[in-house]
């Protein structure tokens, strides 16, 4: 019998890797972000930084031209570009893709920000979503920055896109990413909570189900323990879908726990590190015995069918006793108007 | 500890030369023990396994120029490559990657489809990477593509390879290995002491068993115990021929190797496997006949594989003691079936990187 085991491999390693994202949870309703600000001026502010639009790029294997996003020279972004390509600097990526029949550019926006700034902010490309044709890039390019004595901090975030050959303009659609600004302690128990205007309900808190099959396991890794307690929740009503939701298990006073043992109590990094340390010369590579306490994430943003979703629990009952949930805010941006031709 | 191999018949090529260690130092291989067979023909065949070499294209994201090896231009080429990443449906085998400041090319090569003796146990593929990552980035990639004229054509599929060069280097190598293997395998007791295949001494210093661990993977719906895993402390002693490599695989008292483990971590033999596959496949069967909205799931087998523990002696660094682990424990072992594996790296030459004027 020739079976192919690849597949099981790569959910093994799922399995037993960060747990907490392996219940991806999605939104019950079909709902879209909010078309967002239309910026015509190639600026954005958010919070205490500025990201300006510095210009737009082609490339081939020895050369590169840069120019303003309204098509206009940039002579200064071509001229540091023209210098990365000839640094050869291995350390920060010398290779790049060409796609027959796409026209590739590099959009180049500097973020500034300033000492007082809220470092949870993060300006990213909404890849592939209402047509948005531009991807987050961090290759050769992507780690030009610099901060001074106060905080500030100046940085260029790079976007690539591929459009048809007769494409003359684009518009890119960033999302500007506030994390962990507010959270809510809510108790395990049956009924409705809401968070950021969005409502969601536990519908059952209980013990998991019987496992209807084996975990895969990888070669190397020990068997861990199924979940103690799995809580259901669905979404009951989406009202600010720029908002997603992360869920973690606290105890009774909305405290957060670390790791959970393979006898589901709670355990902490100092007890995984001391482990790792000790096992560290283990030739089976062993996976440690610890699991992720549990937890689930919902995207206001993304449609989803409207059945629970399992919140599982690696802790036992009696540690298990809050959910705290953790809500991220997003804007949305349109940059128009951006000319993927030098006049 | 090197001996020049012998010359080797290869179908289709009319010029096979030998190239001793001193080319192989310097070859797209990092490790300097493998000797490799230069072949100006673009071609190999090698008893039905085997690449030719078709061509070489420059791309740009509008412009596409293709020629043949010796660089003779080829419209009818580059048209057909150009037809081929167009009607690709994915955007991914039209993108080729390209490092700045070199000479960026994708060589195109179909794979050799021949009469294959089927008792052989096999491998063959590109053995190519960047010769010198660090810090010159230079030779031919891993990452090859197939270019088909539609999606299920996978008999005329083009592999496309993406290479940089120096600005100045006009022609460059693709390297290609074919291993055929013994058809019989020989047995060695599992003990500590050495053991000589094809004038390869190996040694086995310590022999340790974890009986608990597991290292084959399985499809499961219920817990299995774990086989075990043997750790075979090997040293190699001596080399001679550093293209010979070995399968090892564990065995029963009567040298007959394993064909997997059962659902209590037990191995069993080749007739519990032929049982198992009838069994599975008269439930498939059954599976099959049912309405498709009114079946069960159906049982996977109870059984893990066991892969064969690979050493390779090209590869090996005598100063170090390898950690061989096979996926059963030391109590199951009563033999090792060790499959000899014959590779020969082939170097298809002089593949011109520009068309000629």
């Amino acid at each position: 019998m020739k079976i192919t085991h690849f597949s099981i491999l790569s959910t093994a390693l799922l399995v037993s890797g960060s747990a907490i994202f392996t219940n991806r949870a999605i939104a019950s309703q079909q709902q879209q972000p909010s078309a967002g600000r239309t910026i015509e001026d190639y600026r954005i502010e958010y919070g205490n930084n500025v990201a300006t639009v510095d210009g737009i790029c082609k490339f081939d294997e020895t050369s590169a031209l840069c120019w303003k996003p309204d098509g206009s020279p940039n002579p200064s972004l071509t001229d540091r570009i023209k210098r990365a390509i000839a640094s050869n600097n291995p350390s920060s990526g010398r290779q790049f893709t060409v796609t027959f029949g796409k026209k590739q550019r590099a959009l180049f926006i500097k973020v500034t920000r300033s000492s007082n700034s809220n470092y949870g902010n993060e300006l990213a490309a909404q890849e592939g979503r209402d047509g948005n044709l531009w991807s987050n890039y961090s290759g050769m390019f992507g780690n030009a920055n610099s901060s001074d004595f106060d905080g500030s901090y100046t940085g260029w975030n790079v976007y690539l896109g591929k459009f048809d050959l007769d494409a003359k303009m684009a518009n890119i659609q960033l999302i500007n990413t506030t994390y962990g600004r507010k959270s809510k302690i809510i108790p395990i128990q049956v009924g409705r909570f809401e968070v950021n205007g969005n409502t969601y309900e536990i519908t059952s808190v209980g013990p998991p189900p019987p496992p209807k099959s084996n975990p895969p396991l990888a070669p190397g890794y020990v068997q861990l323990p199924p979940p103690r307690l799995v809580v259901n929740i669905k979404v009951v009503q989406i009202t600010n879908p720029n908002t997603s939701l992360s869920l973690s298990v606290g105890d009774t006073n909305g405290k957060g726990y670390e790791y959970a043992t393979k006898d589901g109590k709670p355990a902490t990094y100092q007890d995984y590190n001391d482990w790792q340390r000790k096992h560290m010369a283990n030739p089976n590579h062993e996976q440690p015995p610890f699991n992720y306490p549990g937890g689930a994430s919902f995207d206001g943003a993304s449609p989803i069918s409207g059945s629970p979703v399992p919140l599982s629990i690696y802790l036992q009952p009696e540690f298990s006793k809050t959910i705290i949930a953790n809500s991220t805010d997003r804007e949305v941006y349109n940059i128009v108007g951006l000319h993927l031709e030098p006049n | 500890m090197f001996r020049l191999r012998k010359v080797l018949t290869v179908r289709g090529s009319a010029c096979v030369l030998i190239v001793g260690p001193a080319l192989a130092a310097v070859s797209q291989i990092s490790h300097p023990n493998y000797p490799i067979e230069s072949i100006t023909t673009y071609k190999v065949d090698r008893d039905g396994f085997g690449i030719e070499v078709i061509g070489v294209c420059k791309i740009g994201e509008s412009n596409l120029a293709c020629w043949q090896p010796d660089g003779t231009a080829d419209s009818n080429l580059t048209r057909d490559i150009e037809q081929r990443l167009k009607g690709s449906d994915s955007e991914y085998s039209r993108t080729f990657q390209f490092a700045f400041n070199r000479k960026n090319r994708v060589v195109l090569a179909r794979e050799v489809r021949g009469q294959r003796p089927s008792e052989y146990h096999s491998s063959y593929g590109f053995w190519n990477r960047y010769e010198d990552y660090y810090p010159k980035l230079v030779g031919w990639s891993s990452n090859t593509t197939q270019l088909r004229t539609s999606p299920q054509d996978f008999a005329n599929a083009i592999w496309a390879i993406p290479g940089s060069f120096m600005p100045t280097d006009t022609v460059s190598s693709l390297k290609y290995q074919v291993s055929i293997g013994d058809k019989d395998t020989k047995v060695y007791a599992l003990k500590t002491g050495p053991f000589t295949i094809e004038g390869n001494t190996y040694q086995i210093v310590g022999i340790k068993s974890d009986d608990k661990a597991n290292i084959s993977p399985f499809f499961s719906q219920t817990p299995q115990k774990p086989p075990g895993v043997t750790h075979l402390m090997l040293k190699l002693v001596e080399m001679k021929s550093p293209t010979t490599y070995i399968q090892m695989a564990p065995a029963d008292e009567k040298g007959q190797e394993y064909a997997g483990i059962d659902e209590n971590g037990n191995p069993y033999g080749k007739a519990e496997e032929l049982r198992r596959n009838m069994e599975y496949k008269k439930e498939f069967d059954e599976w099959q006949k049912q309405p498709a909205n009114q079946r069960k799931p159906l049982k996977y087998p109870q059984n893990r594989m066991i892969f064969p523990a690979v050493i390779d002696p090209g590869a090996a660094d005598p100063n170090r003691t390898m950690d061989v682990q096979i996926g059963l424990r030391a109590s199951k072992v009563k033999n090792l079936s060790i499959r000899v594996m014959h590779r020969t790296i082939y170097s298809l030459d002089n593949i011109h990187l520009d068309p000629l004027p």
